[in-house]
């Protein structure tokens, strides 16, 4: 991503430096050891498999002899408890254009009462190509075993850098101390922007002075063609900057949870995004300025507004059959057309590394080639059409005091309809127009415009929404017969399209695994199946069957268990708190509706009272209804959860809102044989 | 003598999806044209392939499982031109892959570092069908093994021609096997040359049926071996079992010189100790204790361990590195023991006992002893010593002795072995809520499963996966106590948990239901199968038992009950569940046994395996109804 926000470095001519000072990397207090190596739990999380005592990183702008450089050090010292933690032992640190050094480990251990350690070799630290340009340096601490107390260090040196290392506070494992410093001269200024919901234990900012001695050469010649003369001349420059210092102390493990976005959104951490650079004597070199500006960056990029216009695509389009189409529909066609014409390769990108006429002949592309090709498309035919970046859920939520590129991954179509706009995302197989996949659902995307440039809301359009309708006799031996029919709209009927595909569209299977799931003894009838190609439409799935899994005769009763197989069987959250919001994404709706006839001679002996219940402020409501009406039992369910995020204290509620659904659906139907 | 190369592509036209016959295209989502396997191999440390497929896609199912030409190699071996185009349904070239498109990726997967990397090319039409040809060369040096043809290698996948040809110098004793491949292959030979050819052609799709036997029972393979070969200065030959051990032998030999550190402790470990299992059981667990696996495969390293001083500086090393050293520890106090060559896998396909060459993944240690042979599995840390898990009993293996190889098989494992006994009591309250405590023991395979996600793990990590194991409506945990494998020849290992639990019976109006089985059911019947052809292969062998006291609340009286006991017989298995009723003391014990058997039987009786499983589903979901006292 170094096109996206790289700067430029003055050039120094054999500069030389005066004063450079090197922070020092935490030394392991070896009077330390033996009680660090004694320890068997960690106090303040005793269920941890280790701990990180202490997590050091620096990142220095150092001013060199002939240029600027990066230099991040990296310090961690680890007690392992718990053999499933030895993954602390392996380290792998990847890096594209910097260089490592000074790669240093040792594990101790315990000879009796006395600390001893034995210290990582150099040709057990192995290096690997690994895939775009990258290299991944890895080592395994020796002897590292349960009780170890492990560490290592090293350094890397970037002479080319465009932005700092973010650090995170928080791992999967508690640590007890971690630290954050960076050295930046006054010519650079990073913006530091904090994530999750620790506070700091400390931070400081302490000024330097420092300064660096140029010596210059000008050659020059007095006459024209007369002797060159070569001054040379020494310049000492001196500059300020901060050293800045975070510290998070005993910062608690990081547990994943359940229907959560990223990690990433929740995780403490840290990180720096350059704002510019201000050379002495020079103009500043903005990297992140406005939105506004950052629009118009975007469309001087070759991968992005370069794309957009050489597309070498008119031809194509005028081959299209849109002459008698509205607006509406030509929009319709040409996302169809490229949404099934195109194979997404399954990486997300803003950005498109090949031309866009290449896409289209290649049909296969990452998510910012296929985008761009039905923008191009859609302006080719006349359709106003503007790209929205944006950062998928996996990508975590874009932070807006930020202007940077850096933030997105993923670009999807606002495109005009005869009245009102339409997103766009042409990756998805199977959602419907204007439905953005789940993954696109983050918030807000950036649409980006020379002129125009603006935050754009994106909220779901559509729910998942869910309808089965059952019409059931049963008959006094205990088998029922008659009809099954789902209709699946919105997210639902995307994600059953994608069910039917991938069991290659035979209808009976997907009856069997998806519709009548946990039925042993049924016979299936005919089955049919509407609108599966029609991704607009709903997707209604029909079949008819006997079966009697769900009835228990016994002497002159009959049960039955109303929602047959369709019950909630489990409720799906387990923790007992949660730390975190639940992010369901889109809201949810599932209806049950079921008309049971029974046989003649017998009578409803009871049935499960009525019930509704809600979630606070109307976020959700579950609604339960069994009665008798003559000779049929009529079942209705009805789900539906509208608010798709749920703070932490709110957890409790859903939690219960599901026992009480798990709980409703599973009481019974008993029939009595009349006297 | 140019032999690569030479063969004949197929004209352009017939590159058209047009000429496929319907016979052909029969549950077919793709169809091989033509598969054109080559291998030369030059002499014994080098041979050249060649490959080229050209096969219609029908659907984009086929588009992505087929419509990637992954290449693996590693420092040994070079990767040639690689070629990748792309054909309309007339025949007609749309494309071919430039060569930058090809992507050049590390394979490392979950190794810590190997040599292994792949190069993939990747291609896709949106308009069925379409047709892509792939075509690649590599050269293979060190040819320890020869790579085996499998045309047929995706289900839902006709073949309308393949052929593999594979010359090689006649003193070189090429050796093979066909599976499924009629009779061949056509050798013929030439100027001290020997040319191996065979041929299948008009493959039907197949549908991979479920608990089917091994693929190669039914598709056409042929396995490849070099009669002699030779890998970095190593000579070696793998005519028979005998000479392939002997292999193996010589390029580890000399690699188990204990530093004198280790050689005293190991004396000092078992000075005090008489018996040689007493002794093998102490350094075995003193490796557990002191080394963890690693896996590093990096050239040579491949087949050649790491030596015991290795493993000892660093305390770690491959599953080769492992035996080796225990093997060293071992030698140190006289215990002769042998590595041992295996393919591992809990549900891994048998060697071909009868093709001597590497089928291989795998390295374990055995101490023989007449009738009573330890197996020393050293990648493992928490086995007693002499016990293989699923991952490696009951197959055939590879003992490796200085006089060479022989073909061993590895202890059976009995469905006794394998157990998972519960006990539960539980208290219901008038709602259906109850308390409910759990004990559990398990051995053999269970046990190994289960410690996985226990055995030094942290608390953290235990309470998530006992949480997700429990399949009850919804609960809390209480309490929970994990207890620890027991060392004895077959490991068991207990654990005890206890739930406050919501509806757990379904209390509505005046009556109470209860499903007695919450602990675990089966819910999962045999996928139908028109026309079974292929025999049911059952591979796992287990018994589980449980025994769930219920204490009723008060005020309630039996309405119905099924049948009891419910008892199951079949060839794969036997299931019995029983309740007992005490109302004087409002005690219910429902118990409940299923014994799977390890075994295979024929084809015809797919439908008995169904039907015992729809059975247990069924007697799995039996409920009791209570009503109140009127």
């Amino acid at each position: 991503m170094i096109h996206k926000s790289a700067f430029l470095f003055p050039i120094f001519l054999g500069a030389i430096l005066l004063s450079v000072v090197h922070a020092q990397l935490p030394k392991t207090d070896l009077s330390l050891i033996k009680q660090e190596l004694q320890m068997t739990e960690y106090a303040q999380d005793p269920e941890a498999g280790a701990v990180i005592l202490n997590d050091y990183g620096e990142a220095d702008i150092n001013v060199n002899s002939n240029s600027i450089n990066l230099i991040y050090k990296r310090y961690r010292r680890v007690k392992i408890f718990k053999e499933s933690a030895l993954d602390l032992s392996e380290h792998e640190i990847w890096v594209h254009s910097g260089k490592i050094t000074n790669i240093k480990g040792t594990t101790y251990y315990l000879d009796g009462d006395k600390p001893k350690s034995i210290k990582l070799e150099k040709k057990e630290i192995l290096t690997e190509k690994m895939n775009d340009g990258y290299k991944s340096t890895k080592f395994n601490l020796p002897q590292a075993k349960e009780g170890s107390v492990i560490e290592f260090s090293y350094t890397i040196t970037y002479d080319n850098f465009s932005h700092i290392r973010p650090w995170y506070f928080q791992t999967s494992y508690p640590v007890a101390h971690s630290e954050y410093k960076t050295r930046i001269p006054e010519w650079f200024s990073f913006v530091p922007l904090f994530k999750g919901n620790l506070q700091l234990t400390d931070k400081q900012n302490i000024p330097f002075n420092s300064s660096v001695n140029f010596s210059t050469s000008t050659r020059s010649s007095s006459t024209f063609g007369g002797p060159v003369t070569t001054n040379v001349r020494n310049e000492t420059v001196r500059f300020k900057g901060v050293e800045s210092i975070y510290v998070l102390d005993h910062v608690p493990a990081f547990v994943e949870e359940p229907y959560m976005t990223t990690i990433y959104d929740h995780l403490s951490s840290i990180e720096f995004q350059l704002q510019y650079v201000r050379w002495p004597n020079r103009p500043v070199q903005t990297v992140m300025s406005t939105w506004e500006e950052l629009a118009k960056e975007y469309m001087e990029f070759e991968s992005f507004g370069e794309r957009i216009k050489q597309t070498r695509l008119k031809k194509v389009v005028k081959g299209f059959p849109l002459a008698d189409k509205s607006q509406n529909e030509k929009v319709a066609w040409i996302y169809d057309f490229v949404r099934s014409s195109t194979n997404w390769d399954g990486t997300y990108s803003d950005l498109a590394k090949t031309p866009l006429h290449t896409v289209f002949q290649q049909k296969s592309g990452n998510s910012g080639e296929i985008n761009l090709l039905l923008l191009v498309l859609l302006r080719e035919a006349g359709i106003p059409a503007y790209p929205v970046i944006l950062s998928t859920r996996n990508n975590g939520k874009i932070q807006r005091i930020y202007p940077l590129a850096s933030q997105f991954n993923h670009v999807v179509v606002l495109a005009g309809l005869s009245e009102g706009e339409i997103l766009l995302d042409a990756i998805s197989d199977f959602t419907s127009l204007g439905m953005l996949p789940k993954a696109d659902l983050n918030g807000a995307g950036f649409l980006v415009d020379e002129k125009q440039a603006d935050w754009i809301n994106i909220q779901p359009m559509f729910q998942q929404d869910m309808n089965k309708m059952l019409q059931l006799k049963l008959d006094p031996s205990g088998t029922i017969s008659g009809s099954v029919k789902h209709i699946c709209k919105g997210y639902e009927a995307a994600n059953a399209r994608k069910r039917v595909v991938d069991l290659e569209k035979d209808e009976e299977e997907y009856v069997q695994k998806y519709m009548l799931k946990g039925w042993t003894d049924v016979e299936l009838g005919e089955t049919s199946l509407k609108a599966l190609e029609d991704r607009n439409a709903p997707l209604e799935v029909n079949a008819e069957f006997d079966g009697s899994d769900y009835i228990n005769i016994v002497g002159e009763f009959i049960y039955i268990q109303p929602m047959l197989n369709e019950a909630t069987e489990e409720n799906p959250f387990k923790l007992e708190e949660r730390t975190y919001p639940i992010d369901f994404g889109y809201p949810l709706r599932e209806n049950f509706m079921c008309n049971l006839t029974i046989p003649e001679g017998y009578t409803v002996d009871e049935i499960p009272k009525a019930t509704r219940v809600s979630l606070p402020e109307g976020g959700g409501s579950f609604l339960y209804q069994v009665q008798a009406i003559g000779q049929i039992v009529q079942v209705m369910s009805q789900i539906s959860i509208k608010q798709t995020e749920f703070q932490p204290d709110e957890y409790g509620n859903v939690k219960a809102f599901f026992d009480h659904i798990v709980k409703k659906q599973a009481e019974q139907i008993v029939l009595k044989k009349s006297e | 003598m140019m032999l690569l190369g030479s063969f004949s592509h197929l004209p352009a036209q017939s590159y058209s999806a047009l000429l496929i016959s319907d016979e052909m295209k029969k549950d077919a989502h793709g169809v091989i044209r033509s598969y054109v396997k080559e291998i030369h191999v030059k002499d014994e440390r080098r041979a050249e392939l060649y490959e080229e497929r050209i096969i219609t896609i029908f659907n984009q199912k086929a588009a992505r499982e087929l419509g990637e030409l992954v290449v693996s190699y590693d420092d040994f071996d070079k990767i040639g031109e690689m070629e990748a185009e792309i054909y309309d349904q007339l025949g007609n070239r749309i494309r071919k892959l430039k060569s930058k498109e090809i992507e050049d990726m590390s394979a490392t997967g979950s190794s810590f570092a190997t040599d292994l990397r792949v190069k993939v090319a990747t291609l896709y039409h949106n308009v069925f069908p379409y047709t892509i040809r792939f075509s690649y060369r590599k050269t293979i040096k060190g040819l320890f093994a020869l790579p085996h043809w499998i045309p047929q290698n995706y289900t839902s996948l006709s073949v309308e021609s393949a052929s593999l040809k594979v010359v090689a110098p006649s003193e070189l004793e090429i050796r093979y096997k066909g599976l499924n491949v009629g009779e061949g292959p056509d050798i013929s030979d030439k100027d001290g040359m020997k040319q191996y050819e065979w041929h299948v052609s008009d493959l039907t799709a197949t549908k991979m049926e479920p608990y089917g036997p091994p693929s190669r029972e039914f598709l056409p393979m042929v396995y490849l071996a070099p009669g002699r070969f030779e890998i970095e200065g190593y000579k070696g030959s793998s005519k028979s079992w005998k000479d392939f051990g002997m292999f193996y032998h010589q390029l580890n030999l000399g690699r188990d010189k204990l530093p004198a550190e280790l050689a005293s402790t190991v004396r000092e470990l078992t000075q005090d100790l008489s018996t040689p299992e007493e002794k093998i059981q102490k350094l075995y667990s003193y490796m557990q204790e002191n080394t963890r696996y690693v896996s590093i495969q990096l050239g040579i390293g491949g087949w050649q361990s790491f030596d015991a001083n290795y493993v000892y500086k660093n305390g770690y090393g491959d599953c080769k590195a492992l035996s080796n050293y225990v093997k060293s520890m071992l030698a140190a106090i006289d215990i002769t023991a042998y590595p041992v060559l295996i393919k591992a896998g809990d549900y891994a396909t048998d060697i071909l006992p009868d093709f001597s060459g590497n089928q291989f993944n795998h390295a374990i240690l055995c101490v023989p002893n007449e009738g009573d042979s330890m197996w020393l599995e050293c990648t493992v840390n928490n086995f007693p010593a002499g016990y293989l898990g699923q991952f490696t009993a009951d197959r055939y293996a590879l003992i490796v002795t200085p006089k060479g190889g022989k073909l061993v098989r590895t202890p059976a494992s009995l469905p006794e072995t394998n157990r998972q006994n519960r006990l539960a009591k539980v208290v219901l309250d008038k709602s259906g809520n109850a308390q409910v405590q759990v004990s559990v023991e398990t051995s053999g395979f269970q046990q190994d499963n289960l410690t996985e996600f226990i055995d030094g793990r942290s608390e953290r990590e235990r309470e998530t996966w006992l949480r997700k194991s429990i399949h009850a409506k919804s609960f809390d945990i209480t309490q929970y106590q994990f207890e620890g494998t027991k060392m004895t020849r077959i490991p068991t290992y207990r654990f005890q948990y206890e739930l406050d639990a919501r509806n757990w019976a379904a209390a509505s109006g005046s009556r109470f239901f209860l499903a007695p089985n919450q602990l675990e059911r089966y819910d999962q019947v045999p996928k139908a199968v028109k026309d079974r052809t292929q025999p049911v292969v059952t591979r796992y062998p287990y018994l589980d038992t449980d025994t769930i006291e219920y204490q009723l609340p008060d005020g309630y009286i039996l309405e119905s009950m099924p049948e009891m006991p419910i008892k199951l017989e079949s060839e794969f298995g036997t299931y019995i569940a029983n309740i007992d009723f005490k109302p004087e003391k409002g005690v219910l014990i429902y118990t409940r046994h299923l014994m799977m058997r390890k075994t295979r039987r024929p084809a015809e009786e797919y439908k008995d395996y169904r039907q015992f499983m729809r059975d247990i589903v069924k007697a799995d979901k039996i409920q009791v109804v209570l009503s109140g006292r009127t």
